[in-house]
């Protein structure tokens, strides 16, 4: 078993707080990673800042640019993680989310290698459906990399089976905003695979995070804490404090 | 030409999130359908012809031909096409699909306004809702077209992330169609993006090439067309890949200068890389970051390239070379002086290499260029720059 499918295996519900990497400064972020470790993540999706993030709204790309700006680039953040891993004493399960040009710039084997010896578990890549992702998911497991796929409300019966039985680790679910009904539907349609379901959320009230965990196995913390970290004077302690109240709610309501 | 999934050779693709690989799906099979039905060719061809004017001329540029002295110089007349480009033989065709489709809104990005202006302007005469992405940057640089989108009733919606041009306009229209899949269709305006957009487009623009062979009582030696995303350069290049005597050349922008990194030439500096959905040449840095590209024209103005062209670039059957703002601007004004007709910068950039090329080759071959669009909406821009280098002449 995975660490990142150990996750799952547990009773409680993955609490998983996306931050971007680099935004303001890799330090900084590494001093985020420890905070969120300590403090109730059981996995931490960092984002490697991309140019032109499609797949995100305006809050991840602003961070993006900033970190760019800042000089980042994803063999920094691999030495980054190298270091929380070697010096630091993190042993929380890393995903890294990473739009597919900056991998395949490096080359998909060869990243995945270099991802694998920092101390990464798993690989996101959030504009690679399937039909594009043969070479990745052989070099994902010739590393012993998870590589986790998307699934979206829009995705046909027939993809999120296909979806269910290549995902690794667990099955990031993608929502289309606003219809509730459609929410339990595609959460029931994907129930039936039995591998473990994430979901975005994207608002600060704790009780927002209980609804989507009664619906599924964990939750990914997006834009609200992408954003805090940008407006909070202390950012460290507000991220830091955020999570630890969402872990509570996690394990008293649910 | 493609596999099933829309690959050129290693090119191609559908590099997109999954939210949109249903739509895809959709849209590849309502096009097949629509491509293999007699009535939407019969209804498309009508449009072409009564709303846009086809065919199109292709005029003997006799004194440019004599000014140079050597091969003959064709011009194919996009620029006599409604709204004043290449861009209308695309953008009927796709909004025909969307009515097919049912879809009620449409959006679409756009860099120099002039896809922008022909979305506008088929969605008006469909009555279809209509949204346009365009860079702030290009929003500045391209005022009368943004006035042009909103005479037509279309919503021009301004993008300020990132360099504010097309690129950047692509993705924010991307945004909106992953989140508003199911009601709204997305006419992207060149041959990129995920399949089946780079054939679709192509196919839509391929009259261009069709009609020129028609027009021509022989193949011609060359063809030359400007290559931004590529669709005119696919346009007219299309009919003519099976004839390996005929030489297809694109022309990139130069910008600056090749060495100052100040250009757009994607096939010609970049490597491979993804892009707005698709494997192509690309311009972007050793950590897979896309770079600014620059031209002084916003249609060329773009860090990528349509996957059908690297695979012709790598195979050898079309060539492509580069033409810096300046010799595209020289051409602009030699256009206006030889032959009375004022070309779009874009379009001037195929003409610079003509120029350059005519003077080389003997009078009995003929050369072909895609005169993708008119320059009305670079004049201002075009009478700044000349005012600037008076001014700066003056001053040494
Ligand atoms: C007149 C004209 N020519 C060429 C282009 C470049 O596009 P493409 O390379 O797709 O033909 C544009 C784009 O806006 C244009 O307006």
């Amino acid at each position: 078993m995975s660490r990142l499918q150990k996750v799952f295996a547990s009773d409680r519900k993955a609490l998983i707080p996306f931050i971007v990497a680099g935004d303001p400064n890799l330090d900084a972020t590494a001093a985020l990673i420890t905070e969120l470790a300590h403090r109730g993540a059981d996995i931490i999706e960092l984002g490697v800042p991309f140019s032109d993030p499609v797949a995100n709204g305006p809050i991840v790309q602003e961070s993006c640019l900033r970190a760019l700006a800042a000089g980042t680039d994803s063999n920094k953040v691999l030495a980054m993680v190298a270091n929380l891993r070697n010096e630091g004493g993190i042993t929380t399960p890393i995903v890294l989310f990473i739009y597919y040009n900056c991998l395949y710039r490096r080359g998909c084997r060869s990243f995945v290698e270099k991802a694998t010896a920092a101390g990464v578990n798993g690989l996101m890549v959030p504009d690679l459906p399937f039909e594009e992702a043969v070479e990745l998911h052989q070099a994902c497991q010739d590393s012993g990399m998870d590589l986790i796929y998307t699934a979206a409300s829009t995705s046909t019966p027939q993809r999120l089976r296909r979806i269910a039985e290549l995902t690794t680790a667990f099955i990031y679910c993608v929502p289309l905003a606003g219809v509730n009904d459609e929410l339990t539907a595609f959460i029931e349609r994907l129930r039936t695979t039995n591998k473990p379901l994430t979901m975005g959320f994207d608002r600060s009230e704790p009780e927002q995070a209980i609804r989507l965990a009664s619906l599924v196995d964990g939750v990914i913390v997006e834009n609200a804490l992408v954003q805090m970290i940008h407006d909070s004077p202390e950012p460290v302690q507000a991220a830091g404090d955020f999570v630890h109240s969402l872990r509570k709610a996690l394990d008293t309501k649910v | 030409m493609s596999d099933s999934n829309g690959h050129f050779g290693v090119y191609g693709g559908q590099f997109v999130p999954e939210t949109l690989m249903v739509a895809l799906g959709e849209l590849e099979q309502a096009y097949e359908q629509a491509a293999a039905d007699p009535a939407f060719h019969e209804e498309l061809n009508y449009y072409l012809q009564q709303y846009s004017g086809r065919p199109t001329p292709l005029y003997l540029a006799k004194r440019l031909t004599e000014h140079l002295g050597g091969a003959a110089i064709y011009l194919k007349r996009e620029d006599l096409n409604h709204t004043g480009a290449h861009k209308i033989n695309n953008t009927l065709g796709q909004a025909l699909l969307a009515r097919r489709m049912g879809k009620k809104r449409i959006i679409a990005e756009t860099g120099a306004g002039q896809h922008g202006v022909a979305t506008a302007t088929v969605a008006a005469m469909f009555g279809l809702a209509c949204e346009i992405y365009m860079g702030e940057e290009d929003v500045r640089r391209q005022e009368l077209n943004v006035f042009r989108m909103r005479l037509l009733g279309a919503e021009v919606k301004p993008v300020s992330s990132g360099s504010k041009t097309l690129k950047d306009a692509t993705n924010e229209a991307l945004r909106d169609w992953v989140t508003n899949v199911k009601s709204t269709y997305y006419i992207i305006g060149s041959v990129v993006g995920p399949h089946p957009y780079p054939t679709m487009v192509r196919n839509f623009q391929s009259v261009i090439g069709k009609e020129t062979m028609e027009q021509l009582p022989n193949l011609p030696d060359w063809v030359i067309a400007c290559v931004g995303g590529g669709s005119n350069a696919m346009g007219i290049f299309h009919a003519f890949v099976p004839h390996p005597e005929v030489r297809l050349v694109g022309v990139e922008a130069a910008g600056e200068g090749l060495s100052t990194n100040k250009h757009a030439a994607a096939l010609t500096m970049g490597t491979r890389g993804v892009l707005h959905g698709s494997l192509s040449y690309i311009l972007h840095d050793e950590d897979g970051q896309i770079l600014p590209a620059h031209s002084v024209s916003a249609g060329l103005d773009y860090p990528g390239v349509g996957p059908e062209h690297s695979c012709l670039k790598d195979s050898g059957r079309a060539q492509y070379t580069t033409v810096t703002d300046d010799e595209a601007l020289e051409a602009f004004c030699s256009l206006c002086h030889l032959e009375g007709i004022i070309p779009a910068l874009e379009s001037a950039h195929a003409l610079a290499y003509a120029m350059k090329l005519a003077p080389r080759r003997p009078k009995d071959e003929t050369i072909v260029v895609c005169l993708s669009g008119r320059g009305d909406k670079d004049v201002q821009q075009v009478a700044d720059i000349l005012a600037s280098n008076r001014s700066r002449r003056e001053s040494h």
